[in-house]
């Protein structure tokens, strides 16, 4: 039996590394067993209304998380017709009087709730238990967006007992803004999905390689031995520290590795990878690919960029972790004395650059007393996009 | 063929506007625009502003984007929102070098790069022929591909570009495994005739007999007359458990009863096959129309899947019982068929035809279903309805059912109503695979054809002498139009594959849009016999 080798990955270098929602390849959920049970044991709590929160950076699997355990619930209750039963809206989406949202509260009137957002229309038919799922509660939405959706949410919730009320989104279901109102509820669990390790990639490159390119060119082979060459290729992939870096960076706090990013740039690899037989070898020199495959227009110009690079660099030549910065810090490394401003205008644009993760807690620094609302919330985190840049410099250097 | 003027400003003649904007902020503010129009709102706050930039990855700051916007005239700044200012003027310069002015509110029109006015479309009806001539050659090519290699079956997306056509993976679709043949052979089901050459009959006796074997031989069996197929099955993701693949994917209501409409235009469509093999055909599509009354729900409608002594109790689902009803209609119009297969085929038929009577909704402004018979939401009820639509006319023809007669102008009167082509267009329905332990705890979502379902529903109603709205005559031009000019070198693009920049023909959407051009050059035919008519 033939070992998966540098042609065999790049011929289903596609479907491997998939990270698309428009192409879809099934994986096994694997990692999330307690987080399971908290949403199943919501979900079957007939007759008692239940909250749940759910936070995960962006694209860690919330969506695919939840619908799976949708489908566990839904196989043992056939009463349950989920296209019915299951309503969704993106927070988002929701139209609002203002920005803000201060005149919203938990005593608000049912009448005033539903003129922004009527929630009873979406379950019309709908008979037994009803669950609603409230996404996007993060930096994406507006202040007001987050306060009207949960004020309707939890009122919704509140006025049957066979509800169950999903919310999902970042740090922003942590903060006060959520609080007030999540805290109106009569019973609250709260769901961190584990973010993505080195663990975890290798199992689900482990389940697609064995799936994709071992037993469609195998399928009589035996199953131990597929297994086992299906799980030296994974671990073939991520041989090299800097592969590695480039699809799990390691983070305090472990915030930035998704599947949509990792398997992006170890897709890039697999199908620029040299000619190479008998086992994959996805060497450095394949950070250097990286800007073909980037999108965007960024530059490289500011002393930020330059200093947060010689940050990263020396992280990965000690192999420790990357730490969060503070607004302070970060001006602090190019000898500005910091404030407002340097947040609103140097730090931002690096954000807005992709350079920069903002991992505070969206709007916690509002105040009633008219303050601007942000959504841009230190600390920070150096991005992949960095990250790959410096890798890249590092090779050339 | 356009009867009134087209202007048209390309973007970068736009671009102008922004004099002395660094082109990073140029490219922002003319993004920023499309989102004003595209959302039909003339106004945006700094905020989503923001979000925009965001998504662009442009270092850019929104306050220099509405600096720079307001700067054009044509834009106010309300206290940190963006507004258009519908009576300004802005200045551009046109591709004919020549400065001229626009209102503001034509800002956007002009973006676009055309100004509609009663435009006509403008392909001429010798293009369809043409249309399927190039489709029925890729789908040789297919055919031709897949012999040579002797694959397993045929997948459901194929990488294209003008040369050739590689498959996307090693998966196959039990879906694209009979559409693709039908791809070649469906001009046939119209009364076109097909020319096949030596090595085509080759390719089809070929797939014939694959598609006869995925079939499950099993008198008295729950699963006689359904599908086997060992392996992952890429049109029903989630369908196949590795822990139990002795047992295949589970199969699908749409698939068995696929394989009986592709059965019967093998059949059709080669008339002096080998009488051995139509024989098998005959039986084998006897098992599966059995199968189809086995998994018919009490309702009268069909799920996805049935479960043997419903220990997994699924619901009726719009896609599986617009397949099913389509090859109980096909079965009918075979002439050599078996009286107890055609007492069968109506009794469920009837049974059927009562379900989609019991849950029919109407008022003043017609007919129409709820989203899989349960969800209120408009583009769900548009997508089930549009599906019922397209088989309800056969289906009261062989049940000379009046109501149903009726009940099919009144949905071709809602559907009309609701419709704007585009061709970009889909619709989506988001389920469940069925799976050897119940629903697969996955989601997988079908983006099916938009505008070539609706034109061969509309089109079906009026081939049986019903009239069409005011306007409708318009709305088809234009649908196939833009059916035409979606094509790529034979095959219809997988949209949500190609708005990430991927070129991946779609061979079961590709047999749809073909039957809707199909389609449409019948209607042209009769609704234009001499060959004139508006903009032809």
């Amino acid at each position: 039996m033939k070992p998966v080798d540098n042609h065999s990955i790049a011929d289903e270098a596609e479907i491997v590394f998939s990270n698309s929602s428009a192409y879809v390849v099934e994986l096994p959920m694997v990692g999330r067993d307690v987080e399971n049970e908290i949403l199943l044991d919501a979900l079957r709590d007939a007759g008692n209304p239940r909250a749940v929160s759910i936070t995960a950076p962006l694209g860690a699997g919330k969506t695919f998380f939840l619908g799976s355990v949708i489908g566990q619930y839904s196989r043992s209750n056939p009463s349950f017709d989920e296209r019915r039963d299951r309503k969704e809206i993106m927070a988002t989406n929701v139209r609002t009087p203002d920005e803000y949202g201060l005149e919203v509260s938990l005593d608000l009137d049912d009448k005033s709730l539903m003129e922004v957002l009527d929630l009873e229309v979406l379950f019309d038919g709908s008979t037994g238990r009803k669950v609603l799922v409230i996404e996007e509660l993060d930096r994406k939405a507006t202040l007001a967006q987050v306060r009207w959706c949960l004020a309707a949410g939890v009122a919704w919730l509140n006025r049957s007992p066979d509800r169950v009320l999903v919310v999902t989104g970042d740090a922003t279901i942590n903060g006060r803004h959520a609080a007030e109102f999540l805290g109106g509820t009569p019973s609250r669990d709260h769901i961190v999905l584990r973010p993505l390790d080195l663990d975890l990639l290798r199992l689900a490159l482990h389940a697609r390689i064995l799936e994709k390119v071992l037993k469609p060119h195998n399928p009589f082979g035996d199953a131990g031995e597929l297994d086992a060459l299906a799980q030296k290729a994974a671990a073939e992939v991520l041989a090299d520290d800097f592969i590695r870096w480039s699809a799990v960076p390691i983070t305090e706090p472990p915030m930035l590795a998704t599947f949509r990013d990792a398997l992006g740039v170890l897709r890039g690899f697999a199908q620029n990878a040299p000619s190479h037989q008998g086992s994959v070898r996805f060497g450095r020199e394949l950070i250097s690919i990286i800007p073909a495959f980037q999108s965007g227009l960024a530059a490289r110009a500011s002393a930020l960029e330059a200093s947060l690079a010689r940050e990263v660099e020396t992280s990965i030549r000690n192999d420790v972790t990357l730490r969060a910065y503070t607004a302070d810090e970060l001006a602090g490394l190019v000898g500005s004395d910091g404030g407002p401003q340097f947040e609103k205008r140097v730090i931002r644009l690096l954000v807005r650059k992709s350079l920069l993760i903002p991992i505070g807690i969206p709007y916690e620094a509002h105040a009633d007393d008219g303050q601007e609302a942000t959504a841009l919330a230190g600390p920070y985190i150096p991005s992949y996009r960095l990250i790959h840049s410096t890798l890249l410099d590092m090779l050339q250097s | 063929m356009s009867t009134n003027e087209v202007r048209v400003a390309p973007a970068a003649a736009l671009l102008q506007m922004f004099e002395g904007v660094d082109g990073p902020t140029s490219y922002a503010c003319l993004e920023v625009i499309r989102r004003l129009r595209s959302d039909a709102s003339t106004r945006l706050s700094l905020h989503q502003i923001g979000l925009i930039l965001d998504d662009l990855e442009v270092g850019v700051l929104e306050e220099d984007v509405l600096d720079a916007l307001v700067r054009t005239g044509a834009f106010q700044n309300e206290a940190g929102t963006l507004r258009l200012t519908p009576t300004a003027k802005a200045l551009y310069v046109a591709d004919t070098g020549v400065t001229e002015s626009v209102l503001a509110e034509e800002v956007i029109d002009l973006l676009e790069g055309t100004k509609h006015v009663d435009i006509l479309p403008s392909v001429s009806p010798s293009e369809l022929p043409r249309c399927v001539a190039r489709v029925g050659r890729w789908a040789q090519s297919l055919l031709a591909h897949a012999t040579e290699r002797d694959l397993p079956g045929f997948p459901v997306f194929w990488q294209r570009d003008e040369e050739r056509s590689v498959p996307l993976g090693l998966d196959v679709g039990s879906m694209a495994s009979v559409d693709t043949a039908a791809l070649l052979l469906e001009p046939a089901r119209y009364g076109w005739p097909v020319d096949l050459a030596a090595a085509d009959l080759a390719s089809i006796a070929r797939a014939w007999r694959y598609v006869l074997d995925l079939g499950i031989d099993s008198p008295g069996d729950w699963y006689d007359g359904a599908i086997f197929l060992p392996q992952f099955d890429d049109d029903f993701v989630g369908s196949f458990l590795p822990a139990q693949a002795k047992l295949g994917s589970c199969p699908a209501t749409e698939a068995i009863a696929n394989r009986i409409i592709g059965l019967l235009t093998m059949v059709r469509a080669i008339p002096d096959a080998d009488k051995a093999l139509v024989l098998k055909t005959i039986h084998r599509v006897e098992a599966a129309v059995g199968c189809l009354g086995r998994w018919q729900l009490d309702s009268g409608g069909w799920a996805i899947h049935r479960y043997e002594g419903d220990v997994h109790q699924l619901a009726p689902r719009d896609v599986s019982c617009q397949y099913a009803a389509e090859a109980l209609v096909e079965v009918l119009r075979w002439s050599v068929i078996p009286e107890t297969l055609r007492c069968e085929c109506l009794r469920q038929l009837r049974r059927f035809a009562d379900f989609i009577i019991a849950n029919v909704h109407t008022d003043a402004c017609g007919s129409w279903w709820d989203g899989d018979f349960v969800v209120t939401a408009e583009h769900d009820q548009l997508r089930t309805t549009t599906l019922l639509g397209l088989v309800l006319g056969r289906v009261a023809q062989e049940l000379a059912d009046s109501q149903l007669i009726e009940i099919q102008g009144l949905v071709v009167r809602y559907i009309q109503a609701r419709w704007d082509p585009k061709s970009e267009q889909v619709f989506e329905s988001t389920f469940r695979s069925p799976t050897w332990d119940g629903p697969a705890l996955t989601s997988f979502t079908w983006d099916m054809v938009h505008d070539g379902f609706i034109l061969v529903c509309i089109l079906d109603w009026d081939a049986r002498g019903g009239v069409l709205d005011t306007g409708t005559e318009e709305k088809l031009l234009r649908a196939i139009e833009g059916i035409i000019h979606s094509e790529y070198f034979g095959a219809w693009l997988d949209v949500p594959m190609f708005r990430e920049g991927k070129r991946r023909a779609f061979v079961s959407n590709s047999l749809h849009n073909l039957r809707g051009v199909l389609s449409a050059s019948a209607w042209i035919a009769r609704s234009f016999p001499t060959g004139i008519g508006p903009g032809w």
